[in-house]
């Protein structure tokens, strides 16, 4: 910070993510705004209320756990090496708190460390915190209308503060071993958040059961209509408004690429690989469009469907969004969108699993299907500017698919699910479900207004 | 190890670095497909509309005769 430029670059990184952090509660506004019109009106407050108050659990808990797991875990451990140090990120660490970058107090924090985190560790912190509040939004409408609060908020937080965060040590970071081992590449989390939540989704909905009515006795599913459609249709275009800050915030803006060669700035990923915020626009839109139009297609103009198709697209071409062509994005989105679908469909009717709102294929699927593609698109491909990294392969990008959306997704999902079940605290009672689960509310609101009116006329 | 794109290694001179998406010189091609999945969707939209609207007008035909008639 005793230069200028020095102290410019910082400031610019610091501001640049606190920018993104505030695209990013967009994302959060639109998911209440969708999930609370995709419920029927009798659940619409309990909906609302489930998927807000996932906002303070993580964020406790990924201040307790989830910032140091991001750090320590990306050697597997025991796979490239042990669990890592950072200091900076425990809840104890001065490092956390309004730091000015002096001399540290700390024996456990470096001089070093105290320069390079004092400005950053928060900001890092926040954007990391609002891929984790987007990890637990995923699962939430999936399970809407009869899961309980509860057993949903620890559910979000295994898979915001633990799983997710272990899934970007080991595949979104620059050192993490499935990028020094298996050359894995996933830029704009395909694989890390979405294939993960997707499949942790799909776990959840195993021991959770259909809604009440959701399948006859034959086995086919019934529509149950959203109760508000226009809610759901600004809720999508609120959560990709606030895309644009997830696809920033993955990025470093201004990073030294030029080794050995001198001074070189540019953007990078993650993985500190070289990219432009202007490509990125560009895949994004396109992606976004190919989305819509295979969603219309598909679906038949439902409204529902293209602007899911719309998310699903994007979704499917970010593993590779700071690489491909525009018309690359197009591509694959178009097939992300139109593999998840079909495979939506058949899930529901083969497993009858009643996924209220496709989250599982919009972000299971075409995540999984995105980081598969990449493989092959950036087929040899350096993974890293590190010597040694393996480079992008198919074979390393299917691995890495499998452990998301299996691995860390599925498995630990369904067994903390199953425990939940045998304990009678996952699902709510079945005459709760029935009767509405703001059934309660609504009868007060009757009460209430019955008792106004009285007052009003005895005026 | 050779790649899709043109860029073996991200330790090379950076000023060196030109395009960095897969398949270059293959832009035509790639746009190609593009414009017909585009014209595909365009096509497919005429056609099921008339069908639509022709199949919604004959119901509405006939739930205003069978109206007329009672």
């Amino acid at each position: 910070m005793d230069t200028e430029l020095g102290a410019l670059t910082v400031v610019f990184t610091e501001f640049y993510y606190w920018v993104t952090v505030v695209f990013m509660f967009l994302i959060h506004v639109g998911f209440c705004l969708y999930e609370v019109g995709v419920s029927r009106e009798k659940n619409k407050i309990n909906t609302l209320m489930k998927n807000a108050m996932l906002i303070p659990v993580i964020t406790v808990a990924f201040f307790f756990f989830g910032w140091w797991l991001y750090f320590s875990m990306q050697n597997g451990p025991g796979i490239t090496g042990g669990l890592k140090s950072a200091p900076w990120s425990t809840p104890t660490s001065e490092l956390m708190g309004t730091h000015f970058g002096g001399m540290p107090t700390q024996s456990t924090v470096s001089a070093s460390d105290a320069a390079t985190w004092a400005r950053l560790n928060g900001v890092f912190w926040a954007a990391f915190l609002l891929f984790s509040w987007t990890a637990g939004s995923i699962l939430s409408g999936a399970v809407i209308e009869r899961i309980r609060s509860g057993a949903f908020w620890l559910l979000a937080v295994l898979v915001g503060s633990v799983t997710w965060v272990i899934g970007g040590a080991w595949g979104w970071s620059d050192s993490g071993w499935l990028v020094q081992k298996l050359g894995y590449h996933d830029a704009y989390a395909s694989g890390v958040i979405h294939a993960l939540a997707g499949g942790s989704a799909l776990a959840i909905l195993f021991h959770l059961g259909p809604r009440v009515g959701r399948f006859r006795a034959d086995g086919t599913p019934r529509v149950m209509p959203a109760h508000n459609t226009w809610m759901i249709a600004i809720g999508m275009f609120m959560i990709f408004s606030g895309f644009w800050g997830f696809y920033a915030a993955c990025n470093v803006p201004l990073f030294n690429v030029g080794g050995e060669h001198g001074t070189f700035f540019s953007a990078t990923t993650i993985y500190f690989t070289p990219t432009t915020l202007s490509a990125i626009t560009v895949n994004f839109l396109m992606s976004l469009a190919a989305g819509f139009i295979v969603g219309y297609w598909v679906s038949h103009g439902d409204a529902f469907w293209t602007f899911q198709g719309g998310l699903g697209g994007v979704i499917t071409a970010s593993a590779g969004n700071d690489l491909y062509h525009p018309c690359q994005s197009f591509m694959i989105a178009a097939v992300g969108v139109w593999c998840a679908y079909r495979l939506h469909f058949w899930v529901e009717r083969k497993f009858k699993i009643d996924d209220a709102v496709g989250a599982v294929a919009i972000h299971g699927y075409c995540g999984t299907i995105g980081v598969v593609l990449a493989g092959f698109l950036l087929w040899g491909y350096p993974s890293s500017p590190v010597e040694g990294y393996a480079p992008i392969t198919p074979w390393g990008q299917a691995v890495g698919a499998v452990i998301m959306f299996f691995g860390l997704g599925f498995v630990p999902c369904f067994i903390v699910a199953w425990v939940l079940k045998r304990a009678g605290i996952l699902r709510i009672p079945h005459e709760v479900e029935v009767a509405g689960l703001d059934h309660v509310i609504l009868r007060q609101e009757t009460v209430d207004m019955a008792e106004l009116k009285n007052a009003e006329l005895s005026v | 190890m050779k790649s899709t794109g043109l860029i073996e290694s991200w330790k090379d001179t950076p000023g060196d670095w030109g395009p960095l998406y897969p398949f270059v010189g293959h832009e035509m091609e790639m746009l190609l497909a593009c414009a017909a999945v585009c014209l595909a969707f365009v096509i497919w939209k005429f056609r099921d509309e008339q069908r639509r609207y022709r199949s919604e007008v004959d119901g509405l035909r006939s739930a205003r005769q069978a109206k007329e008639e009672n």
